[in-house]
């Protein structure tokens, strides 16, 4: 054990947030043997340097490496490090498999790919690679004949996506968003395992809660229920579980609202805005106090024809728009931005 | 312009993706700078590259020839890439060193992919003022959705290509969103207070005249990058606290070698074929393919 605690306390990584080589703890989760992670470069000894070099070019990378770049969805740890430095929104999205998350995040990036958007120029995003991988297959020279958006894998850790925009003039502060991309399916464990997901997914630190029902579910006599209870019932299961709350800002998004305009059976597309409006209610009667606001919209993030809608009034509600701004402590408030710790945090707070 | 600029040493990167102008952009510059008749306000007193390979370029401009293609390194590895002319103003109190780390731009289409920076570009980086970026006037920079199109494809679709399974290609990505990247990574390097100097060159101008769609002219290189690059244009313009910009339009050339050669092949002088715009110069249009590097690193003002 000795000898394994030495290796690992010995051990680099190319991750310069990872302190595995002070605490002995992996920051991709990996447990011993560590060379199951793709950073682990192990430097105990000169023979372990050729390794370190092999294992580097292995990856197809210079051995005089100088600086990885960013791009790809950070980490908690550095998205902590942009919520620290700058004026930050963040952003969590939910909603069951296949209901338009990512597509959502994907084409607010793409409308910046055309011009200003909403008011609002584009400034930077240290996951531009991240949103490349998410937009590839909507564009034209993915040589594919319907749009489409890879799925969110099913990660250790969570990522975020980063866009930071500001309006014109020089002293306008510009304002990050940082979207939490999860995975659908870990949103249909968190109906089960409430408590031990909000461990993990910072919900009481986001400025939006985002949740989408799938239009074209609710226009599916049957499937329209489970959409709308499922919904419902996570909902209720978080704000029970006093992981949202008063703090939080709620958007109920009715996505790919396009496939309802555009349902050419006029009985069912009249149904499907009815139902629309009993979902609303119940939403409203079930949780309208419960929350700092409870807000509802219908979205298009990619039609299948035309531009989409409704993601503009959005992008300018998010940004403009914070529970922080509105909360009354009998002290300043500081906002967390240990996204780790949040929980804790909150969880004080609430003792007072 | 602050003296930091104007320093006895000074460093400026040329960038850009393959098949952006940077050959003919530098072989056009060689030839003023070395010409007596060009008077030029800064002279060569040093190259350090391939010269043999600058030379067989520069015969082929002179004669209005088209430039061969600078290939790859994977392709013709005998061929050194990078170039660093080292200059010296005409007052001899500033010499300046101009370096193309990859004329065939295959470096940074590597940082894109590969999302790594060897030591040796990242000291250039550290140690440059400023940058000059190049982009093609003739190339598309904005993707296109296939939302665009569905209305044109629709009962055309065959099953198969849509089955297969997602591999991302980051070739694919457009140029401007390409060159953000390699500007925002640039800047992260850049930690001193003062707004650095980017200069954006649009090459083979002489066809943007070709591009106006539906009625649209596209007169300035400003308004090419607002409406062809807006990606770009936005980034330039959002971050006016950390770099300052300008945009060139510039012809190298002088004109299309298929249609105007023989015209082009009149000048007496080479050097008054090229054409420079820029609507930020006290001169918009001019010969003086000096302007953009005076330009970035503040000689003259």
């Amino acid at each position: 054990m000795t000898t394994e605690n030495n290796r690992i306390l010995s051990a680099n990584c190319e991750q310069p947030s990872c302190n595995i080589s002070r605490d002995g703890k992996c920051i991709e989760n990996h447990e011993t043997p560590l060379v199951n992670c793709p950073f682990y470069l192990q430097v105990s000894s000169p023979s372990s340097q050729v390794e370190a070099n092999t294992h580097q070019a292995g990856r197809g990378l210079p051995l005089d490496s100088g600086r990885d770049l960013k791009g790809e969805p950070v980490h908690g740890i550095d998205a902590e490090a942009i919520l620290k430095k700058s004026l930050t929104r963040l952003i969590v999205i939910a909603g069951s498999p296949e209901s338009g998350k990512t597509t959502l995040v994907a084409s607010l990036y793409e409308q910046f790919q055309q011009g200003e958007f909403a008011t609002y120029m584009f400034r930077s995003s240290q996951t531009l690679v991240g949103f490349e991988r998410r937009c590839q297959l909507s564009r034209i020279n993915s040589e594919r004949t319907y749009p489409d958006t890879p799925r969110t894998k099913l990660e250790d850790t969570l990522r975020y996506l980063h866009l930071e925009i500001c309006k014109q003039g020089i002293n306008n502060t510009p304002t990050s968003l940082l979207f939490a991309d999860i995975n659908g399916e870990r949103f249909e464990a968190l109906q089960r395992y409430a408590n031990e997901a909000a461990k993990v997914i910072p919900f009481r630190r986001a400025d939006h809660f985002v949740l989408l029902l799938d239009s074209e579910k609710l226009l599916d006599l049957n499937r329209r229920h489970q959409e709308k209870s499922k919904a419902i019932m996570l909902l209720r299961r978080l704000n029970e579980a006093n992981i949202l709350g008063k703090e939080n800002y709620v958007h109920i998004l009715f996505s790919k609202w396009d496939t309802v305009q555009s349902e050419t059976d006029k009985i069912r597309q009249e149904e499907c805005r009815e139902y629309k409006k009993v979902v609303q209610r119940e939403f409203q009667q079930g949780f309208a106090d419960r929350f700092g606001r409870l807000e509802f919209a219908e979205i298009a993030a990619r039609p299948n024809q035309g531009r989409p809608f409704g993601l503009d009034t959005l992008l300018t509600y998010w940004v403009q728009n914070t529970p922080y701004q509105e909360r009354q402590w009998h002290t300043p408030i500081k906002r967390p931005t240990d996204l780790k710790d949040c929980w804790q945090f909150f969880a004080s707070e609430d003792m007072k | 312009m602050t003296k930091s600029n104007q320093k006895s040493s000074s460093r400026l990167l040329m960038i850009g993706l393959p098949e952006t102008g940077k050959s003919t952009f530098f072989v056009a510059l060689w030839h003023v700078l070395n010409s007596i008749a060009a008077n030029a306000t800064l002279k060569i007193t040093r190259i350090e590259g391939d010269t043999g390979y600058v030379q067989g370029l520069h015969d082929m401009w002179q004669a209005c020839e088209p430039l061969a293609r600078t290939l790859p390194l994977s392709q013709e590895p005998s061929i050194t890439r990078e170039i660093i002319l080292h200059l010296e103003t005409a007052d001899g109190k500033s010499q300046i060193s101009i370096v193309f780390p990859d004329l065939s731009g295959e470096l940074y289409e590597q940082h894109w992919s590969s999302r790594n920076w060897q030591m040796s570009y990242l000291n250039l980086v550290k140690d440059s003022c400023g940058l000059l970026v190049f982009l093609m006037a003739n190339q598309q920079h904005i993707p296109i959705p296939i939302t665009d199109i569905a209305s044109l494809i629709a009962g055309t679709e065959e099953e198969t290509t849509d089955e297969e399974p997602f591999e991302f290609d980051p070739t694919l990505s457009p140029s401007q969103v390409k060159l953000v990247d390699f500007l925002q990574c640039h800047l992260e390097e850049w930690t001193d207070e003062h707004p650095k100097r980017v200069a954006v060159v649009i090459s083979a101008w002489d066809k943007v005249s070709t591009l106006g769609q539906h009625g649209t002219e596209i007169s300035t290189p400003d308004a090419y990058i607002c409406r062809l690059a807006p990606f770009l244009h936005q980034f330039l313009c959002a971050n006016c606290d950390r770099l300052i910009h300008r945009v060139y339009g510039i012809s190298a050339q002088g004109g299309d070698l298929k249609i105007d050669r023989d015209r082009l092949q009149k000048h007496s002088q080479p050097e008054k074929r090229i054409r420079v715009i820029c609507s930020q110069e006290t001169q918009s249009e001019s010969h003086d393919i000096t302007l953009p590097v005076r330009w970035v690193l503040g000689i003259g003002e």
